[in-house]
């Protein structure tokens, strides 16, 4: 095979070890990580390309550097037709990205028709006649082809579901069509259809305040405050389910109130006569507002 | 008034013409690119188009990615070979000259970077200086163009 008359040659003189490129010497570590076989892969690939413009030797890092290179070609030329696709609202890229991507790669040292490209951008005309594209098309033509030299396996499939969603197909059969395929599955149905049910329990048990409902307390209160619903639902309707002692009211200042601005009141719903029953944190409250001044009611339980 | 029309439609009928021209060229060569095996494989190039986020179902755009690479890659090589073959050859008078002149193609660090340099891509040392030229991040590793040490080899260094 002719692939394998390319040769590494670390130093034009003195100790020249060539080594055949296919057995890379014993110090070279082992390709472990993926990034490490595919550069592998590059740097064969990039010596036969070297090879077939007519090198016959190598220096190593000259080597290396090609290929680091090569890489970073392709990616960038990647990104760029990502970020062109992206642009356009697709996620697919297509023809015309690549083509703008080369464009822009290929701009620093600049192409025939690079001038004119923008003139017929709307009727993409610009694009098909692209002189890049142009040169690669004779490119293809007029240089020999050299496969790549040994036949690569086909990437494990464990890699790629890794990062995937794993998604069984008789499950992508089940849901529907117009449900991409990257989106992933629905929780499993217990947890949702479960949720469902307690709401219902708790509709059955009674009309649940507004205060009480999720919109007005978060997540810990409001389960505390279900609770205790459930609770209160569970003897006959309205009675506590503990026997309270006597409440003696004390009339206060309004200034009180004021002092005490700061505190949350967590209002109830049991207005009686005017009256509105208010919880501070500290202690419980008692507010008027019948009257144009403020009245609180200090209430004590005994 | 009507001969500017006429030759208007009689434009826009000869641009649709050349389009369709263009396009049945176009296809024409994304057709020959099923036929054509680059020298960088096709698994190489999904793998880093994939690490890209780069989606794209037909094996022909990632052909022409390949063939793409391929040139940049032969370009750049060809470049280092006229630099090779530019430097001035030692003077050797032996009877195994055609040996001598044949191992003379060495690709070095030397000529590489002199032309990358044609690619607007600067090898050097310093990491400050290779930021982002065009396109080509460079930061990724030193390398050894500018440095005193070029083209040494590790083993020499360590004496």
């Amino acid at each position: 095979m002719t692939v394998h008359q390319i040769t590494m040659k670390p130093k034009p003189h003195k100790r020249s070890i060539k080594t055949r490129f296919q057995k890379p010497p014993a110090a070279e570590e082992e390709a472990e990580s993926q990034s490490d076989y595919a550069f592998k892969i590059t740097k064969t690939a990039v010596s036969q390309i070297c090879q077939s413009v007519g090198f016959k030797f190598t220096q190593r890092s000259a080597l290396e550097t090609l290929t680091h290179i090569t890489t970073l070609y392709l990616r960038t030329l990647a990104r760029t037709a990502v970020s062109y696709s992206n642009a356009s609202n697709r996620t697919q890229s297509n023809i015309f990205d690549i083509i703008n991507s080369l464009h822009d790669m290929s701009s620093v040292q600049g192409f025939t028709g690079g001038s004119t490209l923008h003139c017929n951008s709307s009727s993409g005309i610009g694009l098909l006649r692209s002189g890049v594209l142009k040169d690669i098309k004779s490119f293809v033509e007029f240089s020999d082809e050299i496969p790549f030299a040994k036949p690569i396996p086909r990437g494990n499939p464990i890699s790629l579901r890794r990062n995937s969603i794993p998604l069984e197909i008789d499950e992508l059969d089940s849901r529907g069509l117009h449900i991409p395929r990257w989106l992933s599955r629905f929780p499993d149905e217990s947890s949702y259809k479960n949720c469902g049910v307690r709401w219902e329990k708790r509709r059955e048990g009674g009309l649940a305040l507004w205060e009480n409902s999720d919109l007005v307390s978060g997540g810990n209160k409001f389960q505390g405050i279900s609770r205790e619903n459930d609770e209160i639902s569970d003897g006959d309707g309205g009675d506590l389910a503990v026997e309270r002692g006597k409440v003696r009211f004390k009339i206060g200042e309004a200034v009180r109130a004021q002092k005490r601005e700061g505190f949350l009141f967590l209002f109830c719903d049991l207005s009686l006569a005017g009256f509105e029953l208010c919880f501070s944190i500290r202690r419980p409250y008692l507010i008027s507002r019948s009257q144009d001044s403020l009245l609180v009611l200090e209430f004590c339980c005994l | 008034m009507n001969n500017m029309s006429s030759s208007n439609s009689q434009q826009q009928q000869q641009s649709s013409e050349a389009r369709h021209d263009d396009d049945a060229v176009l296809t024409e060569f994304l057709a020959s690119l099923m036929d054509y095996t680059p020298t960088i494989p096709d698994e190489l190039v999904e793998h880093y188009l994939a690490k890209s986020g780069f989606q794209c179902p037909d094996v022909r755009l990632v052909r022409l990615v390949a063939v793409a690479t391929q040139k940049f890659v032969a370009d750049v090589a060809t470049d280092a070979l006229q630099q090779c073959k530019a430097r001035p050859a030692p003077v050797v008078k032996d009877k195994r000259d055609k040996q001598q002149k044949e191992k003379r193609l060495v690709l070095t660090m030397e000529d590489l970077s002199k032309a990358l340099s044609e690619f607007s891509l600067f090898l050097s040392n310093n990491v400050d200086s290779l930021n982002e030229q065009y396109g080509v991040n460079m930061k990724h590793q030193e390398y050894f163009a500018d440095s005193p040490s070029t083209g040494m080899d590790p083993a020499s260094r360590e004496e």
